[in-house]
């Protein structure tokens, strides 16, 4: 490589690297400092307390019901999620009138802001006058409170998984799009049923697309906050809480500012770890040959 | 391409599909007779249609509940920060797909994990950074604290385009003449234009919806982008239940987007689906 070149290496690299790392990198740093410390953020005064914070977070109720929360949204909306995304994949790769169309209507609610979607979907699951009840009603079923504090967490998985799964559904269609024609063709004339065709041939040819489309809906289900936040309320009750909003809580407060930054912090790297833990996990769990196209 | 087989599996997921797609247009399209309803026919009845259309209500919520304030918040700040995040990382991108040296890939590394790492992480951090540098309820801190935190992503997007590109036609401008800097410029950034505006999309989309930073970092009232706004109008639910003007307001953060989703939607899935083969 010319020295011309390497004269670029430098400035062009410097504006990225210097904001991430003072803006990114850094303050992750300081974060992970600060979980060591009980700070209230008023005063100056931060008391370095060892892994006290962590150790809190074993004994502490209100984490794991967030926990327990963030779990039901990565997992069991997880499931759904891509349940329904394979499903509707292999069927618009199968021959589907107006297929763009469909592809970009079920991207569509993926790309509206959360907070619309939140007002949206609160109103959707009133008990009096809302979407849901009224269908239940015209076919002579009972109402159900959607938003009771019992329900009010599976209600917005419903509406997670809802404006989630065309998302993943067309970064699936993109991999199966790329399998030639030909491998289908030849399946049919073997006699394979479609379920066949999608476990022996789509799936496995799509397999790369899939982990990475799983990885990706780890990270976002983790950090999950701005459609569960708006969803909840004027003060969304702890009952609903995930991680990531008792994170937010603990920094910023509801009503009352609590200010416990230490704690909050502590809670941060927890979820990190958590999304390490996923990531590695996931790679695992999809490590197998992979069929060359 | 059709299957063989009428398998009711078939039938059923076929209905699945064709009535997920219904009730995505039903919403849509409620939610615009909703903004346009009165309050008393609203809460007439889910099904009730509007006598007559209510365009006040855009009125309302796009003057009287200010709006328009936090519209333009959110076109300045969105602009801004998505310039800068293709300014910043386009460069970047280009030598840490393009050139050797021996950092280059630890660096790559380092910026991939940013990915990974929840906001949550540097939540609290970038708000004292903030506060200790007086960006704190400012726009500009906004933007800047928006361009750092995408550059992960959109640097990971823009190498794997620019890895695509052919080095002969680097090489010839060279041998051309042409200086390090505009064969950058003049001729590899104009080639990598399609990862260019998919970055571009991908990253305004989001900041415009992007709600708990811009939450976090400014709390001053006229300051507010729309997102943030929005969610104030829906917090005044509780004292005044204007809510037909609470859907316009929903109406008016959806509709740039749908606007610009009906341009670009190819455009955009195309870009996503790029990204994923990687």
């Amino acid at each position: 490589m010319n020295n011309e070149k390497k004269k670029l290496i430098i400035p062009y690299l410097i504006p990225a690297m210097a904001l991430y790392l003072v803006f990114f990198i850094g303050p992750a740093l300081y974060g992970l400092w600060i979980s060591f410390h009980d700070w209230s953020g008023f005063t100056k005064d931060m008391d370095f307390v060892g892994l006290k914070n962590y150790l809190n977070i074993f004994e502490d109720p209100i984490y794991w019901q967030s926990f327990k929360n963030m779990m039901l949204i990565l997992l069991v909306g997880g499931i759904f999620v891509f349940f329904i995304a394979l499903l509707f994949t292999s069927l618009m790769s199968q021959g589907v009138t107006a297929k763009k169309a469909i592809r970009a209507i079920i991207f569509f609610p993926n790309i509206i802001a959360p907070i619309a979607l939140a007002i949206v979907w609160n109103y959707l699951y009133r008990y009096d006058i809302g979407f849901f009840n009224s269908v239940l009603k015209i076919v002579g079923i009972d109402p159900v409170n959607w938003t009771s504090p019992n329900n009010i967490m599976m209600s917005a998985v419903i509406s997670i998984v809802w404006y989630s799964t065309g998302f993943y559904a067309i970064i699936l269609l993109g991999g199966v799009d790329k399998i030639p024609n030909t491998y289908f063709e030849a399946a049919r004339i073997e006699g394979a049923s479609t379920f066949k065709i999608f476990t022996k041939v789509t799936l496995p040819l799509i397999w790369d697309v899939f982990s990475i489309a799983v990885i990706l809906w780890g990270i976002n289900a983790i950090r999950l906050f701005d459609f569960l936040f708006a969803f909840g309320g004027p003060e969304p009750p702890s009952r609903m809480w995930n991680t990531a909003m008792y994170q937010y809580i603990l920094g910023f407060g509801q009503r009352t500012p609590i200010y416990q930054l230490g704690y909050s912090s502590a809670v941060a790297v927890s979820m990190v770890v958590v999304v390490l833990i996923f990531v590695i996990t996931g790679r695992k769990l999809f490590k197998r040959e992979v069929y060359e196209l | 391409m059709k299957s063989n087989d009428r398998s009711i599996l078939l039938v059923i997921g076929k209905a699945l599909l064709y009535i997920w797609v219904i009730f995505i247009l039903f919403v849509l399209g409620w939610i615009v007779l909703a903004s346009l309803k009165t309050n008393q026919e609203l809460f007439d009845g889910f099904w009730k249609l509007p006598e007559t259309l209510q365009w006040g209500n855009y009125y309302t919520a796009w003057v009287q509940s200010d709006l328009a304030s936090y519209f333009f918040n959110s076109v300045i700040v969105v602009t801004v920060s998505v310039l800068g995040i293709v300014l910043v990382s386009a460069p970047a991108a280009y030598v840490l797909s393009r050139f050797k040296f021996f950092w280059k890939e630890p660096l790559t590394l380092l910026f991939v994990i940013g990915i990974g790492i929840p906001y949550q992480a540097v939540l609290i951090p970038i708000y004292l950074l903030l506060l200790k540098t007086g960006l704190i309820n400012s726009h500009l801190g906004l933007i800047i604290v928006y361009v750092a935190l995408s550059l992960p992503f959109t640097i990971f997007i823009l190498t794997g385009f620019f890895q695509t590109l052919p080095a002969e036609v680097e090489e010839a401008a060279a041998i051309d003449g042409a200086s390090a800097n505009t064969v950058f410029w003049k001729v590899m950034l104009p080639m990598a234009r399609p990862g260019l505006i998919t970055v571009t999309i991908l990253n305004a989309v989001s900041l415009w919806n992007e709600f708990l930073l811009a939450k976090a970092y400014i709390n001053v009232n006229d300051k507010y982008t729309l997102s943030v706004g929005l969610y104030q109008f829906y917090q005044s639910m509780q004292y005044n239940s204007d809510w037909v003007s609470l859907f316009a307001g929903v109406v008016i953060i959806i509709f740039p987007i749908l606007i610009f989703f009906l341009w670009l939607s190819d455009r955009i899935i195309e870009g996503m689906t790029a990204g994923s083969g990687k």
